[in-house]
C-alpha cells in the first residue's frame, strides 16, 4: 500500500517520491544546496563541459529515484558523489567504447611535448587533460580536488565521505599515476626525432 | 602518507617542470552560472518533466482511483495470466482499443549516423502491428537492453507499468534521446488512452529537442499547447523549448 501512496503522490504532485516521516529532504533542497557540489564534482571525474548539463541532469534523475532508500543518518554530500562518480563512470565507459575522445588529444608525443617550456597554454591544458583522463573517475577527483582546486585533505575527506587515510591513498596512487604518465610521454617526445 | 603531500605544482615535487607548469596553469572547477542553474532545475522531474498527470489534485480522489485502477488492473492481469490466449485472440482483444496517438511529424534531414524512426500515423493499426503480450516478440524487431521494461508481474496495474515505461524514457534522456524517444513511442502504441498522456507528450517533446529535431519538437509542442487545459503546460514547455539551442551536440 506504502508504494501506492507513493505513486499517487508523486502522480498528484508531481514531486519527487519522499518518506516525510523519515525526514528525508526533497530533490528541491538538495538541488538547491548541492547544485554547485554536483556539478563541481563532476568537472573533477572528467566530464567534459559540453556535457555537463545532461550529465548532471541524469545524477539529479538517480537521486530522485533513490531518495527513499537515503540514510538521512550519512552525509549528503557523500551520498552525492557515490550517485555521480557511478553516473560519471558509465558516461565516461560509454564515450570510449565509442571512440569518442573525453578531450581533444593531439596527435603525436612529440607536437604535445616539448622541453621548451614557453608551449602555448593551450597545449598545456591539452596535455594535462589526457594525462588526467588516464585516472579513473574516482582518483581523478581526488587528484583534481587537492592539485587544481587547493582543497584541503580534511575537507576533501569530509566531502566524499570517507577517511582522512583514504584520501591519502587516492591521492598518493593518483599522483604517482600522474607522474608516471607525464614522464613516459616527455621520454617518448625526447626519443622523436624533430620536426 | 599520513600527512598532505607537497602538491605537485609546488617546487620540490616529485613532478616534472613541465607537469608543474601544466597543474600551475590549470583553471579550478568552475560554478555553474545563473543560468545553468535555472536550466537544470527546470529540468528536474519535480520541475515537471513528468508533471501533474490529468488527476485531480485532490488526494482523496486521486487515491480512490489508482486503487480502483489497482484493482481492475489486478483483476484483468490475474485473467490474463491464467490462461494462455493464441496469438490470434490476442490480437482480436488488442484490435478494438482505439488508437489516439497523434502523428510524429516527418523526419528531419539528419546525419548518416542518427537512428531512423518511423512516423506513426493515427490510423487503426494492421493486427501484427498490434503489440500484445504473446505476440511483443513475434511482431516487434529485437529491441537493446535499455529499451526493455520489466516483464509485466500479476501484481502490476496498467497505471505501473505507464510509469514503469516513462520513467526509463526519463532516464534514458540525457545519454541516448533517440532510446528516449523509442520508449515514449511504446508508451503511445500501448497505451494510447492511458493516464499518463501529457507526461508522455512533454518527454517525447524533450527528446525531440535533444535530438536537434527542434522543427518537429516545436511541432509537436504546437499540437500539445493547442489541446484544452494545457494551459499551466505552458511554462514547461517554454523551458524545454527554450533548451532547444542550447543543447550541446557531442563531436563525433
Amino acid at each position: 500500500m506504502k508504494e501506492f501512496d507513493t505513486r499517487v503522490h508523486y502522480l498528484s504532485e508531481g514531486l519527487s517520491t519522499v518518506d516525510k516521516d523519515r525526514d528525508v529532504p526533497t530533490l528541491e533542497a538538495i538541488y538547491r544546496e548541492y547544485h554547485d557540489f554536483v556539478w563541481r564534482t563532476l568537472q573533477r571525474m572528467g566530464i567534459r563541459d559540453a556535457d555537463l548539463h545532461d550529465v548532471a541532469h541524469e545524477v539529479f534523475l538517480v537521486v530522485d529515484r533513490r531518495l527513499s532508500s537515503y540514510d538521512p543518518s550519512a552525509r549528503l554530500s557523500a551520498w552525492l558523489f557515490g550517485i555521480a562518480l557511478r553516473v560519471a563512470s558509465g558516461y565516461r565507459r560509454k564515450a570510449y567504447r565509442r571512440y569518442e575522445k573525453l578531450v581533444d588529444a593531439p596527435e603525436s608525443a612529440s607536437s604535445r611535448l616539448e622541453h621548451d617550456e614557453q608551449r602555448g597554454v593551450e597545449e598545456r591544458r591539452r596535455m594535462l587533460a589526457s594525462l588526467l583522463d588516464t585516472l579513473d573517475a574516482e582518483h581523478r577527483a581526488v587528484l583534481v580536488m587537492y592539485e587544481i582546486d587547493g582543497l584541503s585533505c580534511e575537507s576533501i575527506a569530509q566531502e566524499i565521505g570517507v577517511p582522512i587515510g583514504t584520501v591519502y591513498s587516492r591521492l598518493n596512487r593518483a599522483r604517482r599515476k600522474l607522474v608516471r604518465s607525464a614522464k613516459r610521454l616527455e621520454s617518448r617526445a625526447s626519443k622523436e626525432p624533430a620536426r | 602518507m599520513s600527512r598532505p603531500p607537497l602538491r605537485l605544482r609546488d617546487p620540490g615535487s616529485e613532478a616534472s617542470p613541465l607537469l608543474r607548469a601544466c597543474l600551475t596553469e590549470a583553471a579550478p572547477s568552475r560554478s555553474m552560472t545563473p543560468d545553468e542553474v535555472v536550466r537544470l532545475q527546470a529540468a528536474l522531474p519535480s520541475g515537471g518533466t513528468l508533471a501533474r498527470s490529468t488527476f485531480p489534485a485532490r488526494r482523496g480522489w486521486t487515491f480512490a482511483a489508482a486503487l480502483a485502477l489497482v484493482f481492475a488492473g489486478t483483476t484483468f492481469a490475474y485473467e490474463w495470466f491464467e490462461r494462455e490466449p493464441s496469438p490470434a485472440e490476442d490480437t482480436a482483444k488488442e484490435i478494438s482499443i482505439p488508437v489516439v496517438e497523434t502523428a510524429l511529424p516527418a523526419e528531419e534531414p539528419r546525419g548518416a549516423s542518427a537512428p531512423s524512426t518511423r512516423v506513426d500515423r493515427p490510423e487503426t493499426p494492421a493486427a501484427d502491428d498490434i503489440p500484445s503480450r504473446a505476440s511483443t516478440t513475434r511482431s516487434s524487431p529485437r529491441r537493446p537492453d535499455a529499451l526493455r521494461v520489466p516483464a509485466e508481474a500479476p501484481e502490476d496495474d496498467p497505471l505501473t507499468r505507464e510509469i514503469a515505461i516513462l520513467r526509463r524514457a526519463q532516464a534514458s534522456m540525457a545519454s541516448s534521446p533517440s532510446d528516449a524517444l523509442r520508449l515514449v513511442q511504446r508508451h503511445g502504441r500501448e497505451f494510447p488512452s492511458g493516464q499518463l498522456i501529457v507526461e508522455r507528450e512533454l518527454l517525447a517533446i524533450e527528446a525531440l529537442v535533444r535530438s536537434n529535431r527542434l522543427a518537429a519538437a516545436r511541432a509537436r509542442a504546437a499540437r500539445f499547447e493547442a489541446e484544452p487545459g494545457r494551459e499551466a503546460y505552458a511554462p514547461r514547455l517554454r523551458s524545454i523549448l527554450e533548451g532547444a539551442v542550447e543543447v550541446p551536440v557531442s563531436a563525433p
